[in-house]
């Protein structure tokens, strides 16, 4: 038993170090100056934060900001304000499918859960002659709008299992004493429902950030966020590479620092909430 | 497993106006979402069926009524299309290869992590769990890089034992086998959280039972890790395919569909049909088969695989 079991660990380290290198090795690149990016040594060179310079200032002689500055406070903007709306919307729909005896609740929450299995790429097209239509092409709005919209079914499956957690005696006591039920709702169930709320919001953000299909086919250069940014460095003759790990890990370090914050729902945002625990 | 049972200790509702008052304010609470699902995914999917019928181009955008109807020429036009087939192709090979690697890696790295280590789980776990949150952007970027044929890591580290390595993702031949390892690295993780979940809701008892008749370690995984897992594996399976079956930023990003097409996948063609050459009624009608396929091989998996529960 004991060979073996060392075996299986050694197994996992080796796997571990392998899916974590191409992380570190980001994380040096973006430290090095473009000589010793192609330098034939990896491990030799002096580390320099002028990547991370150029991702918030521009290298241009007039100065100023970079692109990158005006990708990232669009992505930061479109994506506080799609999971507030998303939230906002979520919760109490929510509530009202887990309260309420609804006649075609099951149907509704069929359809909600069937919008997991629609591909971005079939309503992209439709979404953009009906964005350049109504003007919202290339703005925040219309990504702040779609993205609610793509993280409402999410966060409604999501807290619609946090609120059946939660006896609707609670509720019940309270408006036996008077309250009404959205005051019963206010003062029973949504302080308990805090901690659910929170964990589904980090997911919605992760959603929000990360996501690059609509955001390129829906941006041209004034909304355009992050991911379709990042891609765009890759274009030219030679690649910034540099720039492009310095971009990248900023990009990702919030939302591995989210994701520490919500691993036990890991499973269930995962999911889209199919798995629980 | 799944949580999402009604409360059963409500007490009854006390009187029938009470009922259809609550029924009201229940649908009352669900409206705004239902008119975000109305505008923005059932619109816009019967908008694209309608597309597709039709010549919709870049002219017709000021007045989307316009589009001359084209009965089904978009599609018969589509299934005959070289570029359209190789992306077929292309996909299915991507998803024949890449989903049952990426559901079996991850199936092996959850049963290791369970049997393995008790101590440094929550350190695996989050090393193959970080790649799954982290965009897809930056680790194609980081992978685009590892595999640049003059300062990649991967060559680089051939070097040393005096390989030549080839230039990955410049070579048809070896571009598309790339992306598709880039795929099962980054989704494994994926699985292993679903099966490490999957693991946790098998009865401990049906291993002690085996224990005491002597099963051996590979015995047990056969005759109760995986019966037990079945629902788990069907979800990954299922989730995985549809993922993989919509592959577009990973080609877009690493190689744009080259070298002569060699990665140029479904979503990448209605990319490049309906945003580079605005034949928007045809990059319509590919994507309406796309869907259509993966409503059915959702379908399908259920059926088969899900027969038993």
């Amino acid at each position: 038993m004991r060979p073996a079991r060392a075996l299986r660990g050694g197994l996992l380290l080796l796997a571990v170090v392998l899916m974590l290198f191409p992380a570190v090795w980001m994380l040096i690149t973006s430290l090095k100056d473009i000589q010793d990016v192609y330098a034939a040594t990896v491990f030799d060179f002096t580390p320099t934060l002028d990547n991370y310079r150029d991702v918030f200032v521009s290298t241009s002689a007039a100065g100023g900001a970079s692109d990158l500055v005006t990708n990232f406070s669009n992505s930061v903007i479109i994506t506080a304000l799609a999971t507030l709306l998303a939230t906002l919307i979520g919760v109490p729909a929510a509530w009202g499918f887990s309260r309420f005896d609804l006649k075609g609740a099951k149907d509704q929450l069929f359809f909600i859960l069937s919008t997991r299995f629609m591909p971005p790429v079939v309503v992209v097209i439709p979404l953009f002659v009906m964005y350049r239509w109504a003007g919202l092409y290339d703005t925040r709005t219309g990504l702040v709008l779609l993205y609610t919209a793509f993280n409402l079914p999410f966060t409604i499956w999501m807290m619609k299992g946090f609120v059946d957690e939660i006896p609707g005696e609670y509720e019940d006591a309270l408006m036996m004493d008077g309250y009404s039920r959205l005051q019963a709702f206010r003062q029973g169930s949504l302080p308990l429902l805090v901690p659910g709320i929170l964990a589904t919001a980090v997911f919605s953000m992760i959603f929000t950030w990360n996501e690059f299909t609509f955001a390129v086919f829906l941006t041209g250069s004034t909304a355009r966020t992050v991911p379709p940014a990042i891609a765009g460095l890759l274009g030219g003759q030679s690649t910034p590479w540099g720039l492009v790990a310095a971009a990248a890990m900023v990009f990702a370090l919030p939302v591995l620092a989210f994701g520490f914050l919500v691993r036990k729902h890991l499973v269930a945002g995962m999911t889209f909430g199919a798995v629980r625990r | 497993m799944s949580a999402t049972t009604e409360t059963s200790t409500r007490p009854p509702r006390r009187r029938l106006s009470n009922t259809a008052r609550n029924t009201i304010a229940g649908w009352g609470f669900s409206l705004p979402y239902l008119l975000v699902f109305l505008v923005f995914m059932a619109g816009p999917i019967f908008a694209a069926l309608w597309f597709s019928f039709t010549d919709f181009e870049l002219v017709n955008l000021v007045a989307p009524f316009s589009a001359p109807w084209a009965g089904f020429d978009n599609y018969v036009q589509a299934v005959q299309d070289p570029e359209v087939r190789k992306a077929a192709w292309n996909t299915a090979v991507f998803v024949v290869v890449g989903v049952p690697l990426s559901v079996f890696a991850g199936l092996m790295a959850a049963v290791l992590i369970e049997n393995g280590i008790s101590r440094l789980q929550s350190v695996f776990r989050v090393g193959y769990y970080l790649p799954v949150i982290t965009s897809i952007i930056a680790i194609a970027v980081i992978w685009r890089f590892m595999l640049n044929p003059d300062i990649g890591l991967v060559n680089r580290t051939l070097a040393l034992v005096g390989i030549d390595g080839p230039s990955w993702l410049n070579d048809p031949s070896t571009a598309l086998p790339s992306i598709i390892v880039m795929a099962i690295w980054r989704n494994l993780g994926q699985s292993m959280i679903i099966f490490l979940a999957g693991l946790k809701g098998v009865p401990g008892v049906l291993y002690e039972a085996s224990r005491v008749d002597g099963a051996t370690f590979w015995q047990r995984f056969r005759w109760i890790t995986l019966p037990q897992l079945r629902p788990v594996t069907l979800f990954a399976l299922v989730i995985t395919s549809i993922g993989y079956l919509q592959v577009f930023e990973e080609p877009f990003v690493m190689t744009q569909g080259g070298p002569l097409d060699s990665t140029v996948t479904i979503a990448m063609v209605i990319y490049e049909q309906g945003f580079n050459f605005f034949h928007l009624g045809y990059a319509s009608a590919i994507a309406y088969m796309l869907f259509l396929f993966i409503a059915v091989l959702a379908f399908v998996q259920f059926k088969v695989l899900g027969q038993d529960d």
